[in-house]
């Protein structure tokens, strides 16, 4: 009896375990896997992430993001160059923002001079290291375009086993130049701030091999091409605008924003081209072949009425905040309280009467700022949705869905970007024209100048201030600074003078001299080189400046 | 708050009767917040239900074998409300562009998050004696003890969090007064494990014995096709005092016993860690999938710990009358090791992703405990117990598997704490305040040269620059120290006097403990610190000058302003302490009086934390770092909460 009760439990016991194996398979139940990206649905749903999220949010790990102020790629990334740009500034010691754009001196208009005694060159390389994590400000802009780049591989390479209803042709196009294009997007930034950049085109295979900026420019290029000829390859528009509705967020179809067509792309594309030339030689290298190339693109290039690629804050399904997702958000309100402040440089490139200052700005007492930053201190204030001036640009809003972010190229870098090439291969007139258009089209209430300024350094000057003004917050800012030669040293005949400097006890200067002295490329960041180490036969990684 | 300037009154109201949020007074107060605007515009309910079931059956078969089966389920159910009201009317709020809450808009929102968790357990075991005096009739005073058990677990958690974006200003606070409603988080984890565990003890009368058995387990983690994880363990103990040539020692040391033991353990992997997966979150009106920032790996192995000790315990008898009759005292030697601990490495962001997990790392830890009893009295009247315990251990990273320096969050200063192979754990490197004059830099060479050695004067040992009055800092990093202290000692005492009062108190002494003041380096930002106010002679001026301190915020060699936050030996100070950790009263007026109904009528008195001796400039020396209960982020203090001083009245009744 004893001896079968025990019997019988250890069946039991056995039986019992034989079940549970069965249980032991739980799977993740709350997520979709890979495998679930291999269809139409799940493919549109890859691509969304992977652009959006993955890149423009793909920074989350804590060491980095416990020090933000912001959110999102938007708020970090564009301001780093607008710091250097002097186009904002800010004194909150949070991710270095505070200190990479302290010039190396100024000298007042009375002949003094303050000099910077830890000159942001040598404060960002010291922050240059992995252990330094948010501190980094070679990381950022790094990560977030090689978290893209990843996501678009990944795209790519799922896009070929998907079976597609309709044109599938069509469609896998449309996927495909969506990827390509933000691939090119990436390779675009990295090649245009970064000495050295690496060519990463398979999701799973790491390279150690580091390229020079110029190829990874010719990259950018090459991958510009490959969505252009995917784009060439669409048949059946309905079937292409179903996916573009999907991969344009809702809240961005709207205003310049929406389900472009594979000529507007096209334009896109070009101008994106254009700027990769224009971005990555100094005004004064520039040849007459380089700006005819740029001019051959732009001609193609974003027309006033294309849709382009923007982004928008939504109070649901939202990839950007209306308050803290964008550099100019953030630098909108009262320069006591906001984290980016205006630049009194900025200020200065408006031209008198200009109905875009008016309307986007207004003077406040002189905010002056005690924390080092002795370029820093402001009389204005970025103003929230503008000051009601009809038909005018309004550069800011933080009412949720208001601002219209531009990702990507727009009708006014594409139209000054055409000005500046006609003017420097002396259509004079042809080039104004441009820049009187612009101005039309943003209503800054400008009088033409086509016609009327005939002189080359003159008509410079016009597009010079049109492209600080009309092209704020629009990423070119401190390609422009580098080019025009404003970061380099003085001694190296860089710096700027005539700049109208607010000293920290409120003396306004109107013929100050400042020496930036900025990186104008970034070495590779530590984040990357010390878990990648460059194999034999790449880059330098360090700018030697 | 601890960034808001006293200069603030925290209790203004404007002339709608609101509180002010931002209190800044640039430069000082930066990220001053106002708590009391969160309690006018803020509140949440945490609400948790228990239940708790169990069953029990036991069959004793004959005095060889008893059979047991355990089964209980515990259901808890969690519900967390958070409201954020409409702060859209706010005067300065709005001037400050600033509102709490994380929603879109200053309009506020509210979010409901319930938890589930369902936790089962089944425990089916035989355990089996066998004398062998007398059952087997054999001379030999041994006995053997057999115990195999069976035990299955499950655990089901579930969360889902609804969140709504923008209220009205209205005050009725749910889910249809919001513009926008969404769910953000609907989650179920699912975590089984079940296995096997056998012991088998031989006890040799009352002088030895030695147990040994394993634990074999299956787990969900690994999925169905895994094998089982098994771990050994064994101790024994020898009682020397038992032999017979002890006799002649046995009246001084009556109890001499050696003992030691080895276990291993594991510890899985999260419920999920090895199953790779898309996340996904709506973006417009569609959905997007994406790899999380962390990414999972099918190849984790379980984290294996394996621990060794021994140890004595002997008691001494001192005294045959009342007072101070013997001593215990019992020493513990410990070794532990734990190898492929899982953690999040990084990963370079080229290849697309933050981190992996991995088993990553390998570290140990040794250390020592010893503990002595005493009976102080023992007399009619009065019954005194002492025990002290004084113990010290060690940690350091083995080795790193991935060969990189695995980087922590916590902060201290500007420099995150870093796991490195071959350091212990904790270890702050930092900037070190120049002591004297010729301070050298790591090649050797002076900081300040020979001319301009009359531009510097030592003030409280510290080299300041008579010019700007700041404290010089080295520009290079060095190892500032090691946080972790060199012995925890407690002293525990307990009396009784007649019957009718008991008092016990208990006094903890960590000793060279060190912690990183972040707190502290935040206020020197905001020049809000007591210690402006602290005055210092340099050059013959005596003042509360404050570039002085705010130099050890900002400053290095040859870069004033160039260094804010960076981390520096001047906020690493000494958290040695010595706390009344416990102390209760107890006196029964039932044993005094004679209380008609009553046999029990206690009055209680305690408190914890009520006394605290200590050199610590900050809020408590035992404040733990950002991170709570991180066992890699040690000696931070960073707007920690402190241990909180209570003190507790109670009453026990009895009839």
């Amino acid at each position: 009896m004893k001896v079968k009760i025990i019997y019988i439990l250890c069946v039991l016991v056995v039986i019992q375990e034989g079940c549970r194996k069965e249980e032991l398979n739980v799977q993740n139940p709350n997520s979709p896997t890979p495998e679930n990206a291999k269809t139409e649905a799940g493919i549109l749903s890859l691509a969304l992430g992977a652009v959006y999220q993955t890149g423009f949010n793909g920074i989350t790990d804590t060491k980095y993001s416990g020090s933000f102020l912001g959110s999102s790629f938007w708020f970090l990334a564009p301001a780093y160059h607008d710091l250097m740009a002097d186009v904002i500034s800010a004194e909150a010691a949070n991710n270095i923002t505070n200190q990479v754009s302290v010039p190396d001196y100024v000298v007042f208009d009375d002949g003094s001079k303050v000099t910077n005694s830890a000159p942001a060159k040598q404060v960002v390389r010291l922050n240059n290291s992995r252990t330094k994590a948010g501190n980094n400000m070679f990381y950022f802009e790094w990560t977030w375009m090689y978290y893209l780049n990843n996501a678009c591989n990944l795209v790519l390479e799922t896009v070929e086993s998907v079976p597609f209803t309709g044109d599938a042709a069509t469609k896998k196009n449309a996927l495909k130049a969506w990827a390509y294009f933000w691939k090119g997007y990436a390779y675009s930034r990295i090649g245009s701030i970064y000495y050295a950049g690496l060519i990463k085109n398979e999701s799973a295979v790491n390279s150690g091999l580091y390229r020079p900026s110029a190829e990874i420019i010719a990259e950018s290029d090459a991958n510009y091409n490959k969505a252009m000829e995917a784009l060439n390859g669409i048949s059946t528009l309905s079937d292409y605008t179903a996916v573009l509705k999907v991969l344009i967020p809702t809240q961005c179809q709207t205003g310049k924003g929406g389900a472009l067509t594979p000529a507007m792309w096209i334009h896109t594309i070009n101008t994106m081209k254009a700027r990769n030339i224009l971005a990555n030689k100094r005004v004064k290298d520039m040849t007459a072949a380089d700006w005819n190339n740029i001019l051959t693109l732009v001609n193609n290039g974003v027309t006033s009425s294309d849709l382009v690629f923007t982004g928008r804050s939504a109070s649901a399904g939202s990839f950007l905040s209306a308050t803290t997702g964008s550099v100019a958000a953030m630098t909108t309100g009262d320069p006591t309280s906001t984290t980016y402040k205006i630049s009194e440089r900025l200020i200065q490139e408006y031209k008198t009467g200009d109905q875009r200052l008016a309307n986007n700005f207004s003077k406040v007492t002189a905010y002056l700022n005690q924390k080092g930053g002795f370029t820093f201190s402001t009389r204005y204030r970025l103003l929230d949705g503008g000051n009601a001036l009809s038909g005018v640009q309004i550069v800011s809003s933080r009412t949720v869905g208001a601002y219209e972010l531009y990702l990507a190229a727009t009708y006014e870098e594409n139209e000054l970007m055409k000005a500046e090439a006609n003017i420097k291969l002396n259509n004079i007139a042809a080039g104004l024209a441009s820049v009187d258009a612009v101005r039309t089209y943003q209503g800054s209430g400008i009088t033409a100048v086509s016609g009327v300024i005939t002189d080359q350094a003159q008509a410079y000057e016009e597009l010079r201030r049109e492209r600080r003004t009309a092209l704020l917050f629009r990423n070119v800012s401190l390609y422009d600074y580098r080019r025009w030669g404003y970061l380099d040293d003085i001694s190296a005949g860089g710096g700027r003078t005539n700049t109208v400097v607010v000293s920290s006890t409120g003396v306004v200067n109107t013929k100050a001299t400042i020496n930036y002295n900025f990186l104008d490329y970034w070495d590779v960041p530590d984040d990357e080189l010390s878990l990648n180490p460059p194999v034999t036969g790449s880059a330098p990684v360090q700018n030697p400046k | 708050m601890l960034n808001s300037s006293p200069f603030f009154d925290l209790d203004w109201k404007d002339a709608n009767g609101d509180y002010a949020y931002r209190l800044n007074a640039s430069p000082v107060s930066i990220n001053g917040a106002n708590p009391n605007y969160y309690f006018q515009y803020s509140n949440g309910k945490d609400e948790t239900v228990d239940l708790i079931q169990n069953i029990q059956a036991a069959y004793h078969i004959n005095r060889f074998i008893d059979l047991e089966a355990k089964y209980g389920i515990n259901y808890e159910k969690e519900d967390i409300a958070n409201v954020y009201k409409n702060q859209s009317q706010n005067i300065n709020a709005v001037s400050r562009s600033a509102f709490i809450g994380g929603f879109s808009s200053n309009a506020g929102g509210l979010s409901n998050t319930s938890y589930t968790t369902t936790f089962q357990n089944a425990l089916t075991s035989a355990t089996i004696h066998l004398d062998l005096e007398k059952d087997l009739h054999i001379k030999l005073p041994i006995t053997a003890t057999t115990y195999a058990a069976y035990d299955y677990r499950k655990n089901v958690f579930k969360q889902y969090t609804t969140t709504g974006d923008g209220l009205q200003l209205y005050p009725v606070y749910n889910m249809r007064q919001t513009n926008t409603q969404q769910v953000t988080v609907d989650l179920k984890r699912p975590f089984v494990t079940f296995g096997w565990l056998v012991d088998q003890a031989f006890d040799y009368g009352s002088i030895g014995g030695v147990k040994a058995g394993l634990r074999s387990d299956y787990s969900s983690a690994f999925g169905r096709g895994a094998t089982p994880q098994t771990f050994y363990h064994g101790n024994g103990y020898l009682r020397v005092s038992q032999f017979k040539f002890w006799q002649g020692l046995s009246a001084i040391l009556p109890e001499f016993k050696l003992r030691g033991g080895y276990g291993e353990a594991g510890i899985q992997p999260g419920a999920f860690d090895r199953y790779v997966v898309l996340s996904t979150k709506s973006i417009g009106s569609a959905l997007a999938f994406y790899a999380s920032n962390t990414q999972s790996n099918p190849d984790l192995r379980v984290e294996i710990s394996k621990e060794t000790e021994i140890g004595t315990d002997v008691t001494i008898n001192l005294n045959k009358g009342e007072w101070f009759s013997n001593l215990g005292v019992s020493s513990t030697f410990w070794k532990r090791k734990s190898k492929d601990v899982i953690y999040a490495v990084d990963a370079p962001p080229s290849s697309g992703g933050g981190s992996y997990l991995t088993n990553a790392f390998s570290l140990s830890s040794n250390g020592f405990q010893f503990s002595l009893n005493l009976n102080v009295a023992a007399t009619k009247n009065l019954a005194w117990d002492f025990t002290t315990t004084f113990g010290h251990q060690t940690s350091k990273i083995d080795a790193v598997s991935t060969n990189q320096d695995i980087v922590l969050t916590a902060s201290a200063g500007s420099t995150n704490l870093v796991l490195k192979a071959g350091d212990k754990i904790g270890q702050i490197y930092g900037l070190k305040t120049f002591t004297s004059i010729e301070q050298t830099r790591k090649d050797g060479t002076q900081y300040i040269s020979k001319a301009d050695v009359g531009k510097y004067q030592l003030v409280n040992g510290r080299v300041v620059d008579t010019a700007t009055r700041g404290i010089m800092f080295t520009n290079e990093t060095f190892a500032i120290g090691d946080p972790n202290p060199k012995f925890n000692a407690s002293f525990i005492n307990s009396l009784r006097f007649k019957d009718f009062i008991t008092l016990s108190f208990q006094f903890d002494w960590i000793y060279k403990n060190h912690l990183y003041n972040q707190t502290k380096e935040w206020m020197y930002r905001d020049g809000i610190h007591g210690d402006f106010g602290e005055k210092v002679t340099i050059n013959g001026q005596t003042a509360a000058f404050s570039n002085y301190y705010i130099s050890a915020y900002s400053d290095m060699w040859g870069s004033i302003n160039g260094a804010r936050n960076s981390t520096k030996d001047y906020f690493y100070e000494d958290a040695s302490f010595v706390r009344l950790r416990n102390v209760s009263l107890a006196v029964d007026a039932a044993r005094i009086f004679s209380i008609k109904y009553f046999q029990k009528l206690q009055l209680v008195l305690s408190g914890r934390n009520l006394w605290t001796a200590t050199q610590y400039t900050g809020l408590d020396p035992e404040i733990n770092a950002g991170t709570s209960n991180s066992a890699y982020e040690r000696g931070i203090d960073h707007n920690s909460m402190p241990n909180i001083k209570t003190y507790q009245i109670g009453l026990n009744l009895g009839f």
